[in-house]
């Protein structure tokens, strides 16, 4: 692949993902509550669900990033 | 008619977020102008500009011709890991775990880096250099613009005039001032942004999975509430972990 290809790849990546496994894990989140409503999960209360799971997935990045010590 | 109360949210996220990017922007055009002459670099940012208004020209439009619900998943899904990945920053650098961004350090450094060219016809490191980094910091106004505005049809054109404004405000503001615009609370501005982003990201991409949220449009307010209080609450515990 050209490099100017996959330079404008990875500024479009780096666009979106900073810590890889908060972006897993918020994309896992939105999908297990897609799967809790269309197996008819009370669609009323999945709306502060999906907050509270992607607010817990930022906190614990924020939390592994600040342990880290460089 | 534009509902201007139903549209403002939108307008707001998308002319801090705009102010944001086009400071970073017109920080790197300032330093490459002055070290290596206007000409080529106002050419190189006027060229990114027109390349990024051919892309509005063509997925703006676009956007309209596929099934909100679609549109309000996938931007919305976009626009989520991107308002996750900004407010996360601005958490850290709120926390001092990541250096505060200073525009002029950013401004000396990019100095630093341009030699003075040689009076040659076309300037091609100036024009190049303008025309990333308007390329880079546009590309990021173009989609929050059209992410913001992913939840109906109606909120293209004012989340574009928030955008719009923002940016005439500092290219204005730069052009008087002649220098970076160190004086704006840009990382205040980062961390408010980011909640913002984060709040309506959520808000698309659980109304696009069929989620009926409480109060409907309402929901944003409680968001930008919820995403709010998280991001003060983190930057306030993630300080003595650093400090131990």
């Amino acid at each position: 692949m050209p490099r100017w290809i996959s330079a404008i790849f990875k500024e479009l990546w780096s666009l979106f993902v900073d810590d890889f496994g908060l972006a897993v894990s918020a994309a896992l989140w939105v999908v297990v509550v897609w799967l809790a409503v269309r197996l008819g999960a009370p669609s009323g209360v999945m709306g502060p669900v999906l907050f509270l799971g992607l607010a817990t997935a930022l906190m614990i990045s924020v939390g592994r990033r600040a342990r880290r010590k460089d | 008619m534009v509902n201007w109360l139903h549209a403002a949210p939108a307008t707001g996220a998308a002319f801090l977020a705009s102010i944001v990017e086009a400071v970073e922007a017109l920080t790197v055009v300032l330093a490459v102008g002055s070290i290596r002459g206007w000409r080529d670099t106002l050419a190189g940012a006027a060229a990114a500009a027109a390349v990024l208004l051919v892309i509005c020209a063509v997925f703006g439009p676009a956007l309209t011709l596929i099934p909100l619900h679609l549109v309000q998943v996938v931007v919305g899904g976009l626009l989520l890991l991107f308002g996750l990945r900004w407010l996360r920053k601005a958490i850290l650098r709120s926390a001092r775990i990541l250096p505060l961004h200073d525009e002029d350090a950013a401004f000396a450094k990019i100095q630093a880096e341009m030699v003075p060219g040689a009076r040659a016809r076309f300037d091609a490191v100036a024009f190049a250099a303008a025309f990333k980094i308007t390329m880079l910091e546009g590309v990021e106004v173009v989609f929050i613009v059209i992410a913001v505005a992913a939840g109906g049809p109606g909120l293209l054109i004012p989340a574009s005039l928030g955008a719009l404004a923002a940016v005439l405000i500092v290219v204005g503001l730069g052009f008087i001032v002649h220098r970076p615009l160190s004086r704006v609370p840009e990382n205040t501005l980062k961390f408010i942004v980011g909640i913002l982003l984060c709040a309506f990201g959520t808000f698309w991409v659980g109304e696009g999975i069929g989620i009926a949220w409480p109060f409907t449009d309402g929901a944003i307010f409680g968001l930008t509430i919820g995403y709010g209080a998280l991001a003060l609450g983190t930057a306030a515990a993630a300080r003595p972990i650093m400090e131990d």
